[in-house]
Parts: C-alpha cells; structure tokens; sequence
C-alpha cells in the first residue's frame, strides 16, 4: 500500500528519469513532433468548449486508451491490463475528466491519456510537467482495488471507519490521485505561486476540489484519499520507523532507496508528507470546509480535537490560495454546467 | 557525544554571552541610518519569569531585533508590521493576522542549552546558536510577512515560512548561507523529538522534515559548499535530484509575490552590508 501510494503521487520528474535511463526520450518523440500522423490530436466527442485540452492517442481510434506502454518497445497489453481498459473506457475515465477539466482557461494544452505507463504493477497517475501531460496507468485501477479490498477486509474485521463501500472507495482513491495529479498540473501550467511544499500542496488542491461538488461527492473523494492513508499511518510503513533497522539482517535491501525509507531520519526526506500527516491535512481541510458534512470523523477520533479547532482556518487560507491564483482561470458559465453535474455513479457514493 | 555534552556545558554559560549577536556584533551603518524607513516596528517585552530575564537582556544588548529591522528596510510593507521578543509560556506562539510576530523567550532558552549539549567546540556553537536564532527571527517574521502581503499560501503555512526564511538565508554570500542553514540544521537535528501517531496531526512540521526542506534549499543554491551533503548521502539521491526544483519554486513564488514590494536600490545597501562579521574562516 504505502508503496503504491507514494507512487500514486509522485509527479512526472520520476518519468523523467526512467526516461532517461531507458531511451524512452526517442520513445515519446513521436507525439511532440509533427512527423508522426498517430499523435494527431482527437477532437472530442462532446462539447467540451475547451481546445486546450485533448486526448492524446497512440494509434489512431484508441481514443487517447493506449494499447500498449509508454516504450517503443513496450509489450502489448496484457489480458488483465486489456480488461482494466476496457472497464475505463466504458467508464468514459478519459472523456469525463477532459470535461471536467474543461472550464479552465489553459495558455497551453494539457494532454491526457491512459496508457500500460512502464509496464509495472505499481505504475500510477502522474503529471509531466516537460510535456504537459497527465498519464492515467491502468495498473493504478488494479493497485486501488486491491487496497480496497484490503480496506473493506479491515474495515469488516475492525469497524475502525465510517462506513464505506468497496465501489466509494476505488472511485475516490482514484479520484483523488487523479486531483492531486491535476494541482501539480495546474501549479505548472498556471505559473502559480506555491509557497508551501508542492506535494502538501497538491494533496490541498484535491481536498479543495473535493468540496465543491456537494457532500456526497466530497464525502467519496475524502474517504477514499483519507482510508488509505490511515491504512498505511504506522511507523515502517507510510509513517517514517522510529528506531533504526538492523542492517545486518539479511532482507535489510541493498537498494539506498529501500535504506532511506528504514531510517528514522532519512525517511523524513521524502517531499511528500507521511501518511499520517496526509490523512490529518486531508481530513483537516474536508472538516474545516464543511464541518456538518465531516463532523463524524471528529466524533469517531480521527482528527484530534486540537487540530480540528485550526481547520476551518486553515481551509479558509487554501480557500484564498484558490481564488487568488486558480479561479481567475475559471470559466464560470461553464463551471456551473460543470458543477450540476453528477460525476459518480450511484453506488460509487453510497457508504455501504 | 557524551564528551561533548560536558565540555560544551562548562563553556556554556561564556559562549551564549559573548556570541548570541546572531546578525553580527555591531550595528551597521544602515541600522542606524534608517530604522525609520523600515515597516518593521520592534519590541523586547519584559519577561516575568526571572530565568528568561537574561535573555531578555542579551537579545536587546545586542540589537538582535534592530539589525532584523535594518536588514528589512527594503521590505516596503504596506502597513507596519510588529516583531516583538516576548515570553510565550512555550517556544512558539501562533501568529494572528495583524500581528504581531512573536520570538519567545524561552526558544532561544531551548536553543542555547540545545547548543550546550551538543556543539563540539566554540565555534560550532557559535555558529549553532547563531544560525539558529536567526531562523527563528526570520520564520516568525516570514508569517508577517505572508498575513500584512496577503500571500495565497498553497501547502502548510509552517513550511512555507521555513522555505520563505532558507530562501532569504541563501540569498547574502556564502558566509551567510553557511552560518545561517548550519546553525538552521544543527537546531533540527539535534532536536532529537521522535514523531509518531497523532503527534503527526500537528501543523507544525518534524524536525527532521523540516531540516531537509532547508538542506535541499541550501543545496540547490550553493551545491558547491554543501556537496558534504549529497556526497555523504545526508540528502538521498532521489531527493537531492529535485532540490533544484523546490528551489526555483520558492525563488519563483517570492519573485511573483513578494518582489514587487522590494525597493531595488536598498536591497543592494542590504547586500553590500557585511552581517555576519563573526564567522568563523574555514
């Protein structure tokens, strides 16, 4: 889990550097140049109202739905990988996110796709920022049903939560890695001040989203970014250890990563928060926004008493960072189309 | 380490006498030319515990808060902002908007005997104290900063006046950036508190997190004099490869919405002003 998640959220700068270690550059030539007729840009099927925002195919007719990875010499999908496909594709993931995007005024083109991304099992969302880009992994849609799964195991064993649905949480886990993807792309394309350090900050831009698509929406995205960071809020998994390992056990890694993530001090230099502190902040800002919607977490402990007091202040700062440097670049006609609508599916929203 | 605890506590007493003058152990010229054309109002509040009363004395004997005045003359706020040295009954107190920005008392207590416990010699903990008092100025003045600006702050409001205060520390020749972030990660490291829980639920950030933050900073400013860093693996790879970025980042927030409230032509007084007369030559 904590593994999948720190990648969930890691934005393209990891893209670049397996880039460059693999050649995958030469790779992705190909949709930056114009030689290539299969990077044409698709017209979307519906009025989205907004040039700015495409989605990028790899062969012509996918529909920005990659059949294969990110490589030139990537395999083709795998039958669980073709599944996952079309399940997102039936999903309309790709369409609805382009339309959801589309009230923002872009001075340059934000190109989305779902693609088998470096082939892996753990390959998430990201944001590149040197292509401008947001690359949806298939393998991201296994990684959030299988932590559901282990969600809902817990959840049934322990009654630790609020009630939540299987179909609520991968809805708002993939929802809400999706929205962090977006603050990152958003920070980049939008020349927006951040002050703060860019992964918190990111994970604020989904909470604040979040919240303005009505309780039930923001009720589902929350969940699903909070649970599973409560899953994994133990030290030696997404909380850094606080005694140092034994390095002279025998699984003790020899990758200096793997190192870093066991020692109590190192672990701290990781530029995203650890868990707990992610799902406090998320929680923090959900209650502080809307606190007769979030109330129960309070009740139910999960937000210290302390901290609660500070949220409403603290969402009402996040609250102006938007207005101050996003909204500007909101179309608000079309916003209003955009928040009538209904993104979930009935059952994505209900807690059981 | 232990030896070190007993030969820094004997010369404790001496050492923060003598060298807790973390902008220098004079006034500048500037200081003394213009406090009145700085926004920052200054105050040193009487302490009513007698074991702070020192303190008190030495910050105000040795114009700690009139050199941060001077230092910011270039600042042109549009309103006054108050920099108070004060008893808080804790180490920090939370800024309210309007002010003031609060230096307690009892943080440079806490910092002084942190330095007594753990700096190797003298000089070290010159450099300790120093540097450490000075992010602290500095973070309290950064919160100011943000509320009398109207800054929109995207990310936690600690760590953006962490980022706001290595940013400024980097900023005024190496001497400076070198007593400044070694006293900063000095401060952190040896802070020694273990985080785990609901201890994780504060707003403010781990020591640890935070001296990273200032590291990675200083890192991508002055690689060459903090390649110690990266060499010796203090700052993993994976995150010394993106320090440039977090440092571009803050540069680039502070051009967008702080800079158009910096007068060019003091700002140059302020760089041509030798503030940290004290440091050591390495």
């Amino acid at each position: 889990m904590s593994q999948s998640n720190a990648n969930a959220t890691r934005r393209g700068v990891g893209l670049k550097s397996i880039a460059l270690a693999t050649g995958l550059v030469l790779a992705l030539a190909w949709w930056t140049g114009s030689a290539a007729p299969a990077a044409a840009q698709t017209p979307l099927p519906v009025d989205f109202g907004n040039k700015k925002i495409i989605l990028y195919e790899k062969e012509k007719g996918d529909g920005g739905y990659w059949r294969t990875g990110l490589r030139a010499d990537a395999k083709p999908l795998s039958p669980e990988r073709t599944a996952l496909r079309g399940r997102m594709m039936k999903r309309r993931v790709l369409e609805d996110y382009a339309e959801f995007l589309s009230p923002l005024r872009l001075p340059s083109t934000l190109g989305l796709f779902a693609s088998d991304c470096d082939g892996s099992a753990w390959a998430s969302p990201y944001y590149d920022p040197d292509y401008h880009i947001i690359n949806m992994c298939y393998s991201f849609i296994a990684a959030s049903e299988q932590n559901a799964d282990a969600l809902m195991k817990l959840q049934a064993a322990h009654k630790l939560w609020t009630p939540v649905s299987r179909e609520q949480l991968i809805a708002g886990l993939f929802t809400a890695v999706l929205l962090h993807e977006t603050g990152h792309a958003l920070f980049d394309l939008l020349n927006v001040p951040v002050f703060g350090r860019e992964e918190d900050a990111a994970d604020f831009m989904a909470a604040f989203i979040a919240l303005q698509f009505g309780k039930e929406t923001a009720r589902t995205i929350i969940k699903g970014f909070a649970y599973p960071w409560a899953l994994s809020a133990y030290p030696g998994g997404g909380d850094p250890r606080t005694t140092k390992p034994d390095a002279t056990d025998p699984k003790y890694p020899k990758d200096p990563e793997a190192q870093c993530r066991l020692d109590p001090f190192c672990a701290f230099s990781d530029e995203h928060g650890t868990a707990s502190q992610r799902m406090y902040n998320g929680l923090c800002l959900a209650y502080g926004g809307d606190r007769a919607t979030f109330q129960d977490f309070v009740d139910a402990g999960w937000l210290p008493p302390e901290r609660a007091k500070s949220c409403p202040k603290e969402f009402q700062q996040l609250s102006f960072a938007f207005q101050k440097t996003i909204l500007p670049f909101i179309d608000q006609e079309q916003m209003k189309k955009i928040r009538a609508k209904r993104w979930f599916l009935p059952q994505e929203m209900k807690d059981k | 380490m232990k030896c070190t605890i007993c030969a820094a506590a004997g010369a404790f007493t001496l050492i923060a006498f003598a060298l807790l003058s973390p902008f220098g152990g004079f006034m500048p010229a500037l200081a003394q030319q213009s406090p009145q054309q700085s926004q920052i109002v200054i105050s040193y509040d009487e302490p009513t515990n007698v074991a702070l009363r020192p303190i008190y004395q030495r910050l105000k004997q040795r114009h700690v808060l009139e050199e941060l005045q001077a230092f910011m003359t270039p600042l042109r706020l549009p309103r006054k902002l108050t920099v108070r040295a004060a008893e808080c009954g804790a180490t920090t107190t939370e800024y309210k908007p309007q002010g003031p920005a609060t230096v307690c008392y009892e943080m440079v207590d806490f910092i002084e005997k942190l330095v007594a416990r753990h700096a190797k010699d003298q000089d070290s903990a010159q450099m300790a104290i120093a540097g450490a008092v000075i992010e602290t100025v500095l973070h309290e003045t950064a919160h100011g900063i943000f509320d009398v600006l109207q800054v929109p702050i995207w990310g936690r409001e600690d760590d953006a006046a962490d980022r706001l205060a290595a940013l400024i520390m980097t900023q005024f020749g190496e001497d400076t950036t070198r007593a400044t972030i070694t006293g900063t990660a000095n401060l952190f490291i040896w802070s020694g508190k273990t985080w785990t829980g609901s201890d994780f639920s504060s707003t403010a950030a781990p020591e640890y997190q935070r001296f990273f933050n200032y590291a990675c900073i200083a890192y991508a400013a002055d690689p060459l004099q903090f390649s110690d860093l990266v060499d010796k693996g203090t700052i993993p790879k994976d995150r010394a490869d993106r320090c440039k970025d977090e440092y571009q980042q803050i540069r680039k927030a502070f051009d967008l919405r702080i800079m158009p409230y910096v007068d060019p032509d003091l700002l140059i007084k302020v760089r041509a002003t030798p503030w940290l007369t004290w440091t050591p030559d390495k």
